[in-house]
């Protein structure tokens, strides 16, 4: 049976489809990234344990934990996932009825979950790596934190790193996005504004490659404040939002040949 | 209860795409000419019907359709969609995507998963989502559905398309040349489901093909699109008297077709199908009858083949 609806069933209907859209992209893409960066954090378990242990049985001594590899490789295998996830997703989602806001929502939320679940991972390992150097009598040193290893320190940590991956998963969703709308040529070039947002979020939390890069030129985060940083750095997420939307808003499908 | 089905309104529409590179998701990488795809397309599209949408490779049907379904927008001009009197703007607006279900021939499905998978999104999302249907037609089409896309036939890749098309009652679908790589078992048996789905969820259909003499009984309205703009558009019956054919010996149909506009001539021996642009001249049916001419209803593909061809390959014959 089959009828017109008044405006107000429009309305209501509107808002049931808009949040079952927005559900099922969580679901999708926060399944990839929790799913698959799960088994990341799973292999720096093994590489966080396993290496000192190994270093020790050959009678050497670290100076820095493997933990530094996990600060420097999650944020980029979340841009990774972001891309990859919103690639595989975004036609069916559109053809299943979905729209670009429905998808960017959805995407927003998956990443901001993902990015609370990587950084308490990274937190936790961190501990971890701390108890184990401990044990094993070494010194143990987070790098570029900026701060010592005080009551502080693994909030600053773990916060900065949820951040920074949300960020990178963004500008991996907006990468994909312009691809698709603009090509190669014009999505290369918009992947400019995408660096610059991880430079920024670099900077303010004082960490990953770019901020080495920054040091090396004297343009280092340096003494600043960690709240301060963090706040700067909630600033960028806000950005690499607006800049993930903006690419897909305006996503056109093209008849394909 | 399902919304009434869905009509669409098109209103100067132009679309014109720019040059662009871009790569497949196997790393391909493609070209994409810059060009008009729709040149100024002013189309009531009714609902609770089947439409036909015809034209010939680059005319602009996809494009046409995917404006319906808010894959693209236009450039300029405006789409509006809907039932009743709430025609909108499908871009970005759920009322319309979440009843407009658009199938491309490409299925639009998650290569990296199972058919399963793709299933489960759609139903997520389409309200109107029947599983036992989708369950059906796959077994019909002989879909393995534990299968990834990337491992089926071309023919059953459409077939999951084709499935998705009808399971998600759509109050408006759109089957874009779904039908590529079924062969003619499935492609009659899509058909037969089509017109078995409408008859007890009515709703308005847009059907795209190349394979006009398969589908024409389908159509209760059609669309013929040439070089982006509409070439005609009007209902089946309308259509059907344009012209008539006129089948029997030589010399006989000779004699009836004179001086009329031929679109069409086949001959086989010494019979010989002319079909013919226009009405029978009164009196005519009782003068083939008489001259042992068979007198019939004019075929879709012929006036298709008339109107988009170029000029210099009609002739009047005298």
């Amino acid at each position: 049976m089959s009828a017109v609806v008044t405006r107000a069933e429009r309305d209501a209907f509107t808002a049931r489809a808009h949040a079952r859209a927005v559900r099922r992209v969580t679901w999708s893409v926060g399944q990839v990234m929790l799913v698959i960066g799960g088994v990341f954090w799973a292999i720096f378990l093994v590489v966080t344990v396993g290496v000192p242990l190994v270093v020790r049985q050959a009678g050497g001594v670290m100076g820095g934990g493997a933990m530094t590899g996990a600060e420097y490789a999650a944020p980029w295998f979340a841009l990774s996932l972001g891309l990859i996830a919103v690639a595989a997703l975004v036609v069916p989602h559109l053809a299943a009825g979905g729209t670009r806001r429905s998808l960017f929502t959805g995407a927003l939320v998956a990443s901001l979950v993902a990015g609370v679940a990587y950084g308490v991972a990274y937190g936790l390992l961190l501990v971890v790596e701390r108890a184990l150097f401990g044990a094993l009598g070494w010194q143990w040193e987070q790098l570029g934190s900026g701060l010592d290893a005080g009551g502080a320190w693994l909030v600053v940590t773990a916060a900065g790193e949820a951040i920074t991956v949300v960020v990178y998963a963004l500008v991996g969703i907006a990468a994909q996005a312009a691809y698709r709308t603009y090509g190669v040529w014009r999505g290369t070039a918009l992947l400019l504004p995408g660096l610059a947002l991880l430079v920024l979020v670099g900077h303010a939390t004082r960490n990953g490659a770019f901020e080495d890069a920054l040091g090396g030129l004297g343009l280092s985060g340096g003494s600043a404040p960690a709240a301060l940083g963090l706040l700067q750095a909630l600033v960028v997420l806000a950005l690499a939002a607006g800049w993930a939307w903006w690419q897909l808003r305006t996503l056109r499908l093209r008849p394909t040949r | 209860m399902t919304p009434a089905p869905f009509g669409a309104r098109l209103d100067d529409v132009v679309v014109r795409f720019g040059a662009q590179r871009r790569l497949t998701m196997d790393g391909a990488a493609v070209k994409d000419e810059a060009g008009t795809a729709l040149d100024g397309v002013t189309l009531d599209l009714r609902p609770g019907v089947i439409t036909g949408v015809l034209g010939r490779n680059g005319a602009g049907k996809s494009t046409l359709l995917t404006l319906l379904a808010a894959f693209n927008r236009p450039t300029e001009g405006t789409v509006r969609v809907g039932a009743g009197d709430l025609l909108e703007d499908p871009w970005e607006n759920p009322w319309v995507t979440a009843n407009v279900q658009l199938v491309r021939e490409s299925g639009d499905l998650m290569d990296d998963e199972r058919v399963s998978e793709t299933l489960k999104y759609y139903a997520d999302l389409r309200p109107y989502w029947d599983a036992d249907l989708a369950a059906r037609l796959l077994d019909t089409f002989e879909v393995n559905p534990r299968k990834k896309p990337t491992a089926l036939s071309r023919g059953k890749r459409s077939a999951v398309g084709a499935t998705i098309g009808l399971a998600s009652r759509a109050p408006l679908t759109i089957l874009d040349e779904v039908y590529l790589g079924m062969d003619a078992p499935t492609r009659y048996a899509f058909y037969d489901e089509i017109l078995a789905d409408y008859a007890e969820h009515p709703r308005t259909i847009l059907l795209s093909s190349h394979l006009v003499e398969e589908v024409e009984r389908l159509f209760e309205d059609v669309v013929v699109l040439h070089r982006g703009k509409v070439l005609l558009a009007e209902t089946a019956e309308e259509m059907q008297s344009r012209g008539f054919s006129l089948t029997g010996p030589v010399a006989a149909v000779e004699e009836l077709a004179r001086g009329r506009r031929e679109l069409h001539r086949q001959r086989l021996g010494a019979t010989v199908q002319v079909t013919i642009e226009g009405a029978p001249d009164d009196g005519a049916a009782a003068a083939a009858r008489a001259a042992g001419v068979e007198l019939g209803s004019l075929p879709l593909q012929d006036l298709f083949v008339r109107l988009t061809q170029p000029e210099p390959a009609t002739e009047v014959r005298r």
